[in-house]
């Protein structure tokens, strides 16, 4: 599954060398939301692989407690092995494309085991993208918890 | 980003160490740090005016896990009732990718609660996006540092 999702990226996200502008918003919108997706997928099954070619070396990354992380602090924590999410799904989001960046808002619900111990969180997230070199990358995300 | 409560701040302060980061800055990145002011002033101001001048029209804000869009933001800027409460700035990251920037920092927020004074501290993540020439805010989010 993680090669699959790895070759889905490169397929997906990576356009040709000329791509240097986005398409049209729509277009966009579409890539965008399927990269959210594919972020799921990739924390899911811990595919650091795919996580890296999604977000930007210097993504800055806010929890829902508050807890600043890097790029490769963010890696490691999905892959700390006491950590086991058995499912991460986007249940809405709406994104706004502005030319060569965009930000996406949403909810995301998030189950699995952490110590042993069952969690589910929902929360709602904002993540800002941007349009480098040909390909959408991940530059800011924020998500807070959903109290109700 | 400032505040997530509504019945905020009548003065806010600003560290001196904030104003001291922008010595070795581009002009893009000093000039969202000077946003980002215009905004605590603005608000601390209940100006709705100003706030609607460097809002993007699709704002989109996250408070206490809930979507806020400009309209309602401004709204209630111009019905709430300040009170004396403080926020401090403290230091803010702005990195800029081409007509987009991005701020991160936090701010301590001073709350009157059941008469007693405390601090919550946030950490915020502020979207900027430069359209016509004229950089404006798209997206706002916060949340309290529990650790």
């Amino acid at each position: 599954m993680g090669i699959l999702l790895s070759l889905f990226l490169l397929v997906w996200v990576a356009a040709p060398p000329a791509a240097q502008t986005p398409a049209p918003p729509d277009a966009e919108q579409t890539r965008i939301l399927a990269l959210e997706n594919a972020w799921n997928q990739a924390e899911e099954h811990k595919d650091v692989k795919a996580l890296d070619s999604l977000l930007d070396p210097t993504l800055v990354y806010i929890d829902y407690d508050g807890s600043l992380m890097d790029k490769a602090q963010f890696i490691a924590s999905v892959k700390a092995p006491a950590l086991h999410p058995e499912q991460i799904i986007n249940e809405s989001m709406t994104a706004h494309v502005y030319g060569d960046n965009a930000v996406v808002t949403g909810v995301y619900r998030e189950k699995g085991l952490s110590n042993g111990k069952p969690y589910l969180r929902r929360g709602r997230f904002t993540d800002t993208w941007v349009y480098q070199r040909g390909i959408w990358v991940c530059v800011a995300s924020q998500s807070t918890l959903i109290s109700h | 980003m400032k505040s997530t409560s509504w019945m905020l701040i009548l003065l806010c302060s600003m560290s001196p160490f904030v104003y001291a980061q922008e010595a070795d800055e581009g002009d893009a990145a000093s000039a969202i740090r000077a946003l980002e002011r215009e905004w605590v002033v603005g608000q601390s101001r209940n100006d709705s005016r100003a706030l609607d001048l460097i809002f993007d029209n699709a704002l989109v804000y996250l408070e206490y896990g809930k979507l806020v869009t400009k309209g309602e933001y401004l709204s209630r800027i111009r019905t709430s009732e300040p009170l004396l409460d403080q926020i401090v700035m403290e230091p803010m990251t702005v990195r800029t990718f081409g007509n987009t920037a991005i701020v991160v920092g936090t701010y301590r927020e001073k709350v009157i609660k059941d008469g007693k004074p405390f601090l919550k501290r946030w950490r915020f993540v502020d979207t900027w996006v430069c359209k016509k020439s004229k950089w404006l805010l798209v997206s706002a989010a916060a949340v309290p540092v529990s650790r």
